[in-house]
């Protein structure tokens, strides 16, 4: 199958060069293990813990697995080993001089906090690999975007089989990852939430509505939507405000990493049917603010003099066509937001 | 200080219908004091939006 270039390919390469591990996490489907054989398949071996062979390798001798992988490798779905975090450090520490020398990848940032902050602190370097940024889409393809989203799969095949795509990708998140990762037993009502959300997408969350309107209670809610963001379903943008307090309490705005999904939970299939009906405002906010945050993540390591000069976010980007300064926020209507509620666009 | 307020629009739909059907997004430029919003309205195609996004002018 082709391969279409990621812009991430320079940020991952200097990464390499600068930590002794380096963690590529994003969601499912993004691209990361094909993006990283493309990069390095020549340099480094290829280990996926989706195989069990691996899995019971390592459980029953990981000093002989590591042993047996202690050249360059590519750890792939570490978030089903996650012990191995603790071999790894006393590795990377016998040989500190060697960098780029382990690349981990996983769909869950849970499993890589938890294993960076215990054992790989100062030692990996993490950055994300999101699906798609609209300037990596073939240009035929690109007005499909908004609505038929930006996984790579679904791109290289033109979109075709979009439907039965997406109910497939959405069943397997919730059964490999929400329910064997997170071990939760109540899917239904964790669907329903997710549901929910995509026909609120880039709206305040309300937790407290939608516990009512799902049946559980709010701490349920939040520990679901702290799962979604672990997992890159959605993410979240805190208001801003002048008085710093006011930032952390208030409502953050909740947004999708892809369009595509909002679109298919909520049965819109085409372009038409976006733009006459009720939420063309807010999936083209929420299109916008995560082509934005894709564009974050990938430019990782220039964020303090390219997007990121500020912590107001797209100074660069566009004051050299408009002049103009100080991005704060984003929404359809024609009427400006009242002070004081507008959402800065920083990461 | 006055803000700006950068509207994100669709040219091709612009031309057809410029209606607020048309402005498909907007993005406001909050400065330290949101008092002059209308003095430094401007508009960009999402499209070329998106691109530099990827592409900054400079980098």
């Amino acid at each position: 199958m082709k391969y279409l270039h990621r812009d991430a390919e320079k940020t991952i390469a200097r990464y390499c060069s600068l930590f002794p591990a380096v963690a590529l996490t994003g969601p499912r489907q993004s691209g990361k293990s094909t993006t990283l054989k493309k990069l390095f398949q020549s340099e480094y071996r290829y280990v996926t813990f989706d195989d069990p062979t691996q899995g019971a390798f390592f459980d029953d001798d990981p000093k002989g697995f590591m042993k047996r992988h202690s050249g360059r490798v590519i750890f792939d779905e570490v978030q089903k080993a996650p012990k191995i975090f603790d071999y790894l450090k006393l590795a990377i520490d016998e040989d500190r001089g060697s960098y780029g020398r382990y690349i981990l990848t996983g769909s869950s940032q849970f499993a890589f906090v938890k294993g960076i902050t215990e054992s790989l602190a100062g030692r990996i370097g993490m950055l994300s690999l999101l699906p798609f940024q609209y300037s990596e889409i073939p240009s035929p393809l690109r007005q499909r975007q908004i609505v038929n989203g930006s996984y790579p799969e679904l791109v290289m095949r033109k979109y075709e089989g979009l439907g039965e795509w997406y109910s497939s990708y959405i069943a397997n998140y919730l059964e490999r990852d929400v329910r064997s990762l997170f071990n939760l037993g109540n899917l239904r009502d964790f669907r329903r939430l997710l549901m929910l959300l995509a026909a609120r997408a880039a709206q305040e969350l309300n937790m407290s509505e939608l516990a009512g309107e799902v049946g559980v209670s709010v701490n349920t809610i939040r520990s679901w939507i702290s799962i979604l963001e672990a997992s890159y379903i959605i993410f979240l943008l805190p208001p801003y405000h002048r008085n710093l307090g006011k930032r952390i309490v208030k409502r953050p705005k909740m947004y999708f990493y892809d369009t595509g999904i909002i679109c298919h939970l909520t049965g819109i299939s085409d372009r038409n049917q976006l733009d006459r009906g009720p939420l063309a405002g807010p999936v083209f906010e929420n299109y916008i603010v995560s082509e934005i945050k894709k564009s974050s993540s990938t430019m990782a390591g220039k964020a303090s003099s390219t997007i990121f000069e500020t912590t107001l976010a797209l100074r660069p980007i566009v004051s050299s066509r408009i002049a103009t300064r100080k991005p704060s926020t984003m929404s359809r209507s024609r009427t400006p937001a009242p002070r004081n509620r507008a959402w800065p666009i920083r990461w | 200080m006055a803000d700006s307020l950068v509207k994100l629009i669709d040219l091709e739909k612009n031309e057809i219908a410029p209606s607020t059907r048309s402005i498909e997004g907007r993005i406001v430029y909050a400065g330290e004091e949101r008092t002059a919003l209308s003095d430094s309205i401007q508009f960009i195609d999402y499209r070329d939006f998106l691109e530099q996004l990827s592409h900054p002018a400079g980098t």
